[in-house]
């Protein structure tokens, strides 16, 4: 069953220029699926709409078969999705810790263990020393900055991990290790991954594609 | 709520920012505490000076009302014209009348006094008078020049009172009796208290008699029986040229009640020769030989309150404009109070100011918090934290920041607004006694301040005989301490300025979407 789906969505920025027309896709739970297209062919706008940041124009993004609309967005951002976004939005005034914790903090889960923990895990997770915890955001290589977006997207253990490039910073290795974290969430823990991606290494690792045109202006 | 525990951290991560709005911040409070505490302290000394504490006030003909009637009756024909109640219409205010408007619960009780000048008709008993600068007192010979025109020769100023309350020299201890005692004040038993120095010249003790007579007609003597020898006590506060002469004059006051000195004008009444003199002006002016009566009244309240109830109370029971009610005891305080309620007002524009600017300097700072922090409000809206939860940690950082330099602000201002008060109000002082001193250099001579003489009781008979203190008696010390009030005013204001400043800072945070910060971020 379809955790996520796309029925027929449009947006525009501005109104009579769509950057997205009549999409529809529909997304499971344990599959690893590719967002591919050009620069400026909506891929980021796309996973905004999935990750509830903003309603289609028209057409209507369900999860769980509820239409995101009439559910509580700011619960659903907190608790049921994880954005790793393309420029990673991490306060920079904040340690690394602390913007996992926040996060935590924010989806109001309990966790079996403590939130310090968790955090010393998912470090272990994305390849990041334990010494960068306590380190602010400020003084981080984006490279650094991509793998604590990524541990603060899995701490709080979502159902649904929207990462926009998440490997674009990333040298081979990392980017390697990044995608087997995505696998085993998918295949082990039976999430649903989407990723945007202009690499195909990463695509072919992906159950499915969609792929975006980019609209003529 | 992790949004409390976010929101002290946020504190202590962005340091820069919160000393700046803390430095502010207590500023602001150091100085509306002082400024405060400086008011409450102005509020507190002018009704606690004058609520809990005696005052006496008196009823008396308006001089300037009587001036102008005068003239008018008499016609202006540019002749110095006698002022006196008889060609004013003005009548002096009866003793019925004051015990009519006396009888009234704001009052207290009523003093009065009646005074006349009276002779020296024999060789046994004359004025102590002195002659040059040497202080050599002699005895100088019988009654002085004949009556009319209501000037008199006198030679002693016989005093009556009502009750041992209006001998408020007595009370206040400027006078005492160092040989038998005061008289009784229930009938007219002719009984009196002389000075020490008029006893000793007159080798009279206590049980002597001596008589007086009335300038104006010789046919009149009166005996009277010292029971009390009295002394003026040296006050340290005179040191002028006349006080010799107060001194001598002061020592023919002799004192007798009430009763004694009223039996003494209906006995007056009766032998009575009246003449017809003719006036500077060219008028005839008729004149009775009648002892001139000089009644003072006291009326004594145990408040302010009662006192201007009692005002409005006399008005309308019919007193009218010609008369004036006043009260010596708050004009004295009210000009002891001038430069504390200028520096008062001064406190409050201060306050005004510092309360605007800090609103101005605050509001400014956290819009441009909250323009810096929108990306904040971005990632935080993102991740899921709701927008009243991000307005919430907002003012919770600027609350606490706020309330904590106010608790630390006004703490400075508690322990420096005593000194602090202390020394602008002495400066106050010192401005209002160089106005002052300039003032009675320009009268080319040491005005006497007004109403000062009345400070005692108001019984013009019986002025103070040791002359006015030219130095007013500012207040200059205040208690102006920081209370709990202050504290909670400041914290109730500092709550004001935060909700103007998160209001402000929330509107912001309304208006965006998460996803536009987050677009429009590089
Ligand atoms: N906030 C915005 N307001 C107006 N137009 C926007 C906004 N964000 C994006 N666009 C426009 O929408 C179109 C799609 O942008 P989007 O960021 O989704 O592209 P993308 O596929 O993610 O590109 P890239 O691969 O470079 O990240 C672009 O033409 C862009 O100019
Ligand atoms: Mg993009």
């Amino acid at each position: 069953m379809a955790i996520l789906e796309l029925k027929n969505i449009s947006y525009s920025y501005k109104v009579g220029k769509p950057v997205l027309k009549g999409i529809s896709h529909s997304f499971e739970s344990g599959k690893i699926y590719g967002i591919i297209g050009q620069s400026g062919s909506g891929k980021t706008t796309l996973l905004s709409l999935l990750a509830g940041l903003t309603d289609p124009t028209s057409g209507s993004v369900e999860f769980n078969s509820s239409n995101l609309k009439d559910i509580n967005k700011y619960k659903y951002r907190s608790q049921d999705v994880g954005v790793i976004f393309q420029s990673f939005n991490l306060l920079p005034n904040l340690t690394v810790a602390d913007n996992i914790i926040l996060s935590m903090d924010a989806s109001r889960k309990k966790f079996g263990q403590s939130k310090k923990e968790i955090v010393t895990n998912l470090l272990r997770r994305v390849d990041l020393d334990l010494s960068y915890s306590n380190k602010k955001i400020l003084h981080l290589s984006g490279g650094e900055q991509q793998r604590v977006a990524i541990a603060r997207a899995l701490s709080y253990d979502p159902q649904v991990i929207l990462a926009d490039e998440p490997t674009g910073n990333l040298d081979t290795k990392t980017q390697d290790e990044i995608i087997d974290i995505f696998t085993e969430l998918a295949r082990k823990d039976n999430k649903c991954i989407i990723i945007v991606t202009h690499s195909s290494e990463v695509s072919s690792h992906c159950d499915g594609t969609l792929q975006l045109e980019k609209k003529r202006k | 709520m992790f949004i409390f525990k976010n929101a002290l951290c946020n504190l202590i991560r962005t340091k820069g920012r919160t000393v700046l709005i803390s430095v502010i911040v207590i500023a602001i409070a150091v100085a509306s505490s002082i400024a405060m505490a400086i008011n409450n302290a102005a509020v507190w000394a002018k009704q606690s000076e004058l609520e809990n504490k005696t005052i006496t006030g008196s009823i008396s003909v308006d001089r300037e009302k009587m001036m102008q009637k005068a003239m008018s009756n008499t016609g202006q024909n540019g002749a110095r014209t006698l002022i006196n109640s008889q060609n004013s219409g003005i009548d002096e205010i009866t003793l019925e009348t004051l015990e009519k408007y006396a009888d009234s619960s704001h009052v207290q009780s009523l003093r009065y006094t009646d005074s006349i000048s009276a002779s020296a008709n024999s060789d046994a008993f004359q004025k102590l008078s002195s002659v040059g600068t040497s202080g050599q007192s002699t005895r100088t010979g019988g009654p002085g020049g004949g009556f009319g025109g209501g000037q008199t020769q006198s030679d002693f100023t016989l005093t009556g009172y009502s009750s041992a309350d209006a001998m408020t020299n007595f009370t206040s201890g400027a006078e005492k009796i160092v040989d038998g005692e005061i008289f009784e004040f229930n009938s007219a038993d002719y009984n009196c208290a002389i000075t020490k120095e008029l006893a000793d010249y007159n080798k009279l003790s206590v049980g002597s008699t001596f008589t007086v007579g009335n300038p104006n007609n010789s046919a009149e003597s009166y005996t009277l029986k010292v029971v009390g020898i009295y002394k003026q006590e040296s006050s340290s506060s005179t040191s002028n040229n006349s006080r010799e002469e107060d001194i001598m004059s002061s020592s023919n006051n002799i004192f007798a009640n009430y009763k004694t000195v009223a039996d003494i004008q209906e006995k007056s009444k009766a032998t009575a020769v009246s003449k017809t003199v003719s006036g500077p002006g060219g008028q005839t002016i008729e004149s009775s030989s009648v002892f001139k009566p000089r009644v003072s009244n006291t009326f004594v309240f145990n408040s302010k309150s009662n006192y201007d109830a009692f005002v409005s109370e006399v008005r309308q029971k019919g007193l009218s404009e010609d008369y004036t009610i006043s009260s010596a005891d708050i004009s004295n305080f009210e000009s002891e109070l001038v430069p504390l309620e200028n520096l008062s007002k001064f406190t409050k524009i201060f306050l005004l100011v510092v309360l605007l600017l800090g609103a101005i300097i605050l509001s400014v700072i956290n819009i441009f918090n909250i323009r810096e922090r929108k990306y904040e409000i971005g990632v935080l809206t993102a991740i899921g934290i709701s927008k009243p939860k991000v307005i919430t940690q907002f003012v919770v950082e600027l609350l606490a920041v706020t309330i904590i330099s106010i608790v630390i602000g006004t703490g400075i201002g508690a322990t420096a607004s005593v000194p602090v008060a202390n020394a602008l109000l002495s400066s106050q002082v010192e401005a209002q006694k160089s106005k002052s001193e300039t003032t009675q250099q320009n009268f080319g001579r040491e005005r006497m301040r007004e109403g000062a003489q009345n400070t005692q009781g108001a019984i013009p008979g019986n002025a103070n005989p040791f002359g006015t203190s030219n130095n007013a008696k500012y207040i200059d010390k205040v208690n102006a301490t920081v209370n709990l009030t202050v504290l909670l005013e400041l914290i109730g204001i500092g709550i004001l300025l935060v909700t103007i400043a998160s209001i402000a800072s929330a509107g912001f945070v309304v208006r965006y979407e998460p996803l536009q910060i987050l677009a429009d971020r590089n």
